[in-house]
Parts: structure tokens; C-alpha cells; sequence
């Protein structure tokens, strides 16, 4: 019910998900795939996103400067030939530790992504089979949510310690109840269908029908949700850091840029210009791409 | 309507032991002891035993656990771990720029997004219909304190219309009261007013589409009046429900904004016990949260059955 942030999926989108992934035959997936392909702002998030995704894995080599090397000498250049995006308070380029920042967005949002996305695919299979299972894990998802997802990010990292492993902690079960309460209901709408009974009338063990027939089936919705959780992740890291609870100090994140830039906001704007909109930017792209991905999967929604 | 009300906060039960027991248990996924965290390198041992007793770490977790309940149940929040003062006081004497900031920005969103997504939706398929869904989709991606301080760089920098930064409390005159705290609402606003813009366009189509609508056309309803009146009634559910969760998400999401325009609420003080490690603070600032939230949601329930009757009988 919180993370409304992050717009999720209501129900009726995953049973009309379900219900066409099931109607579509091969043909018609291929169609709908060049329809996807020819979806202007869907394609322009993805390059959008390839192109931070690109510079977050070779930027760094390509970079001649290290993004902690001192230069006070150097410190607070306005962007020129030499630093594009200017120097900070302690005459590091600002170029090179967005290109740095970049590596870390994307480890954590993909992190977080995955991590959850699987997590929440385990509990909502459980939960969709055993009434057990479901009581407690759904309580137990229903009391995560009840606290806001900043606030709980920012009580795990005190409690954890400032590290870029425990912000992917910490965004992983800030996500994985909005997870597991999507997959449940995916798996719910998918239990329901004839060809599932069927496989139960048949004789088929429940493990097997869980993972063969209805995980699969119950990926559509939550790749969806997972660009969602990307494109929060990014966010939120970027929050933690400029409150200084995220990546630790002398590593460049976004959020740590943005936080120095702050401080010299009078004098030095490239401090904030370049890196806010290189994040806006990829959160714009992925969010793009997400809707685009929906379009695709649940071509009624719009 | 008795009946239903009753179900709904017994549902709540286990959902507010789970989140008590979620931030008590905080503490003990500290890595180590928490109190040498607390304490830093150079505390010495008894300096840590102290404040060991004073943590009750000492005692076994689950009486701990009922103890801090009861505790919390009387009202008792505990008092810092920093300087000992009572958590409620500090919370008491910070609560009000929070408050103020988080009502003033769901205002200004609903201002920005109520006729916008309506219009939106009676012009669906044109240019103001497409406008809306950028700028929408542009609240969505914009994170609010990024959005803060590009407003900063042109607000307060460039054109000098507006403070960079602090707060001017009521009292002291309501120009400068509103004028120090229409950026950081803004900033925190705009988020909601790209989701409730949104949804209004949304299930405002949806209602447009429904036979009584056509039925009052076809009578000759003047378009306005149909819309206004009409169509906008039905639309009230599932905006009620976004704006119960944007009051919660605003008052949760005004601790990054009052950093970044030093607001002394709540926020400052959940990130100055952050720096201070003091977990007394923010388990009591996250509790009432989400104590908040919770009765956010119960009252956004109850109001469903209010205003639609039909969702009573469902359940």
C-alpha cells in the first residue's frame, strides 16, 4: 500500500497479464515485439540507460584521472577542456567521479533489483501455495510496508554502518514486501486457470506445478515491477548518500556529489547541474523503458 | 458499517506487532556491540558497560521487548541515547515545521494536479492531455532533492525571490512563514502532484466512459457541470487512497528536503541522531510513522465505505 512511490501493479493489471501472455500465440508475440521495438519512448529510455550502463563498465578505464587524486590546488574549476564538468571543493573531477558514481547506481540498482525481484518470487509462490506460509510471510510483508521506505532505509544503514553492500542490503528488504505481495498475486491469478488444474488433475507433484508452470508465468509482472525498483534504488541511494547514511565518504556517488554541491551552491552550480541531470536522466530512462515494458506485456493498460 | 469498521482495525493488530517488533529488533543487527558502536573507538569499557545498562542490552531480548512495549504504550518514548533528553520532547518541539511543510506541499500538489488531470482527461489525445503525461512523467523521475536544489539554483541564486534556506516559523509573519517554505513544498510536492495527476486522468477516463455519463450528455448536461460534478464524484476512491499514502510518503520524504534546505523538523533530527548513531531516536520517530501510516490507511479505508457503499458489502 506505501510504496506508491514506485508505482506498482494492481490486480486487475496481472490477471490481464496472465490472461493475454496465455492467449498470444507465437506470431502474435513477435508482432507485439516489433511494437515494442517501434515504441519511441521506450526505445529512447533503454539507450538512454545503455549508455549510463556502458559508462558505469568501461568509463572507469577510459578515465584518465582517479576520482579520490587531491588537486587543491585545482579545486572549484569551472567546467573546461581539461575537467568537463568543472572540479569539486578539493579539485577532483566532477567528470570522472559522475562516471564513478555511475558504476555505483548501477550496482545497486541492479543489485536490489534481482535480489528482490527473486526474493519476492520465492515468497510469493510459497505464499500462493501453503496457507501457512502465506499468513505469516504476508504479516510479516504488510508490517515491512507499513514503514516508509526512506525512513527504513535510513534506520537499517544507521544500525548497519555505511557501506555500499549494506545500502543494497537495505534496499533489498525496503523492495522485497512490494515483491512478494506482487508475485502472490500473480501466482494466484495463474492458479486459477484451467490448464493448471488440469496439471493437478493429472497427478503432477506441487513442486513440480509451482516452478515449471507457474513461475514462469508469473515473470512478466515482476520484470515490470523490477525496472520500477531500479529506477528507486536509484533514487533512494542517492538520498542516503546526500544524507551521508549511504556510500561512505572519499567514493563517489551522485548523492554525495550532489550533497558537496550543496554547500558551494553560490559559486559552483556544474557541482550540481551535471550530476543531477545525469541522474534524472537515468531514473527518466528506466522509468520510460519500465512503461514501455508494460505497454508490451499488458497491452491494454493504456 | 459497524461491522466493517471493527474488521478493519482488527486487521491492524498483527500488522502493528510486526512493526514494533521489526524496529526493536534493530538494535541487535548492529554488527558487534552496540553501545562500543555507539561509543566510538576510544570509549573506554566501563563508559560501554554503562551505557550497556542504560540500553537495557543486559537483559535478555523478549522481556526487553515487552518492557519497551508497555513503555511506549504509556507513552513513554525513551529518552536519547546522546544527551538523555526525553525522545517525545524533542519530537514535540520539532513536529511543527514538519507538519507544516508536509500540508503545505499536499496542498500545493492537489492544486497543481486535481484540474490538471481532469483537463487532461476531458482533452484526451490532445496537446494539453500530452503536456500533462510529460510533466507527470517527469515528477515521477525527478528525486525531490534534486528537484530541491535545481529550485535553490533558480529561486533563491538566480532570481532571489526566495530564501536558500531555513525556517520562519508562523509567528512570525505569515508572508515570510509561506515565502521560506514554498520551494522546499514544492520540491516535495511535485511528486505527489505527478501521481495524483495521474491517477485522476486515469479513472476520470474511465468514469467518462460509463453509460450514466453518456446518458447525461445525450440529456444535454452542460460539459463542465458533467465533469465537475458529474464524472468527478466517482473519481473520489482511488484518489483518497494516493493522497492518505502522499501524506505519508510527503511527512517520510521531508527528511531528505529539510537537509537540503535546513529545516529544523523532524527530518533534521533523524539525521543528526543518524550521524550520532542514536537509535533511541529514530526507533521512536519510525514507530510513530508508521503508527501514523497505518491509521492513515484504516481512516482512508473507512472513508471508501463512506463514500462508496458498495465496498462495504464486498468485504
Amino acid at each position: 500500500m506505501n510504496n506508491m512511490k514506485q508505482r506498482t501493479l494492481t490486480e486487475a493489471d496481472l490477471r490481464r497479464m496472465v490472461e493475454i501472455r496465455n492467449r498470444l500465440t507465437k506470431e502474435q508475440r513477435s508482432l507485439q515485439l516489433h511494437k515494442f521495438l517501434r515504441n519511441r519512448q521506450a526505445m529512447v529510455g533503454l539507450v538512454i540507460f545503455l549508455i549510463v550502463l556502458f559508462a558505469a563498465i568501461f568509463g572507469p578505464s577510459l578515465c584518465k584521472e582517479s576520482p579520490v587524486a587531491l588537486n587543491v590546488l585545482n579545486r572549484l574549476k569551472p567546467p573546461s577542456k581539461e575537467h568537463w564538468f568543472g572540479t569539486d571543493t578539493l579539485g577532483r573531477d566532477v567528470y570522472t567521479r559522475v562516471i564513478y558514481g555511475a558504476r555505483i547506481s548501477m550496482i545497486v540498482g541492479v543489485s536490489v533489483g534481482a535480489i528482490s525481484g527473486i526474493l519476492g518470487l520465492i515468497i510469493g509462490i510459497y505464499s500462493s501455495y501453503n496457507k501457512y506460509a502465506d499468513e505469516i510471510l504476508m504479516r510479516i510483508c504488510d508490517g515491512l510496508k507499513a514503514i516508509p521506505s526512506i525512513l527504513l532505509a535510513i534506520t537499517l544503514m544507521t544500525a548497519l554502518g555505511a557501506d555500499i553492500k549494506n545500502v543494497i542490503i537495505s534496499l533489498t528488504v525496503v523492495n522485497t514486501p512490494t515483491m512478494g505481495r506482487l508475485a502472490r498475486s500473480a501466482a494466484l491469478v495463474v492458479k486459477e486457470q484451467t490448464y493448471i488444474e488440469a496439471m493437478r488433475g493429472i497427478g503432477a507433484k506441487s513442486r513440480r506445478i509451482l516452478w515449471r508452470h507457474i513461475a514462469p508465468n508469473i515473470m512478466s509482472p515482476l520484470l515490470v515491477q523490477m525496472t520500477f525498483v531500479f529506477a528507486t534504488s536509484i533514487i533512494t541511494e542517492a538520498a542516503l548518500s546526500f544524507l551521508g547514511a549511504g556510500v561512505p565518504a572519499p567514493q563517489p556517488s551522485w548523492g554525495s556529489i550532489l550533497s558537496e554541491g550543496r554547500t558551494v551552491i553560490f559559486t559552483s552550480q556544474w557541482m550540481i547541474i551535471f550530476p543531477g541531470a545525469i541522474t534524472a536522466m537515468t531514473v527518466l530512462g528506466l522509468n520510460l523503458f519500465g512503461d514501455g515494458l508494460r505497454d508490451l506485456l499488458d497491452p491494454l493498460s493504456s | 458499517m459497524l461491522k466493517y469498521l471493527f474488521k478493519r482495525i482488527l486487521a491492524t493488530i498483527p500488522v502493528l506487532f510486526i512493526v514494533s517488533i521489526v524496529i526493536f529488533s534493530i538494535v541487535y543487527i548492529i554488527p558487534g556491540d552496540p553501545a562500543a558502536v555507539i561509543l566510538g573507538e576510544n570509549a573506554s569499557q566501563e563508559d560501554i558497560q554503562a551505557l550497556r545498562t542504560r540500553m537495557g542490552l543486559d537483559e535478555p531480548p523478549i522481556p526487553r521487548y515487552f518492557n519497551w512495549l508497555d513503555n511506549i504504550l504509556h507513552g513513554d518514548l525513551g529518552a536519547s541515547t546522546a544527551n538523555g533528553t526525553p525522545v517525545a520532547t524533542m519530537i514535540a518541539n520539532q513536529i511543527k515545521p514538519t507538519l507544516n511543510l508536509a500540508t503545505f506541499a499536499m496542498l500545493l500538489a492537489l492544486i497543481i494536479a486535481l484540474p490538471l488531470g481532469m483537463w487532461a482527461a476531458y482533452k484526451k489525445g490532445t496537446w494539453i492531455d500530452q503536456a500533462v503525461t510529460v510533466i507527470s512523467l517527469l515528477g515521477i523521475s525527478l528525486p525531490s532533492f534534486l528537484l530541491g536544489l535545481f529550485l535553490i539554483m533558480i529561486g533563491a541564486v538566480k532570481l532571489r525571490w526566495f530564501p536558500v534556506s531555513g525556517y520562519v516559523p508562523f509567528s512570525e509573519g505569515i508572508g515570510a512563514h509561506f515565502n521560506a517554505l514554498f520551494m522546499p513544498a514544492f520540491a516535495l510536492g511535485f511528486i505527489h502532484a505527478a501521481l495524483i495527476m495521474r491517477i485522476t486522468r486515469a479513472t476520470l477516463l474511465e468514469v467518462l466512459n460509463t453509460d450514466y455519463i453518456r446518458m447525461a450528455k445525450s440529456k444535454g448536461v452542460h460539459n463542465f457541470v458533467l465533469v465537475a460534478k458529474h464524472a468527478f464524484k466517482n473519481t473520489l476512491v482511488p484518489v483518497i487512497t494516493i493522497i492518505g499514502q502522499s501524506f505519508i510518503i510527503a511527512l517520510s520524504g521531508s527528511t531528505v528536503i529539510e537537509a537540503v534546505f535546513g529545516i529544523p523538523g523532524v527530518g533534521s533530527l533523524i539525521v543528526n541522531s543518524v550521524s550520532r548513531r542514536d537509535y533511541q531516536v529514530i526507533q521512536s520517530v519510525v514507530l510513530l510513522t508508521a503508527l501514523l501510516n497505518i491509521t492513515v490507511n484504516l481512516i482512508v479505508d473507512l472513508l471508501y465505505g463512506v463514500i462508496d457503499p458498495r465496498i462495504r458489502l464486498d468485504r
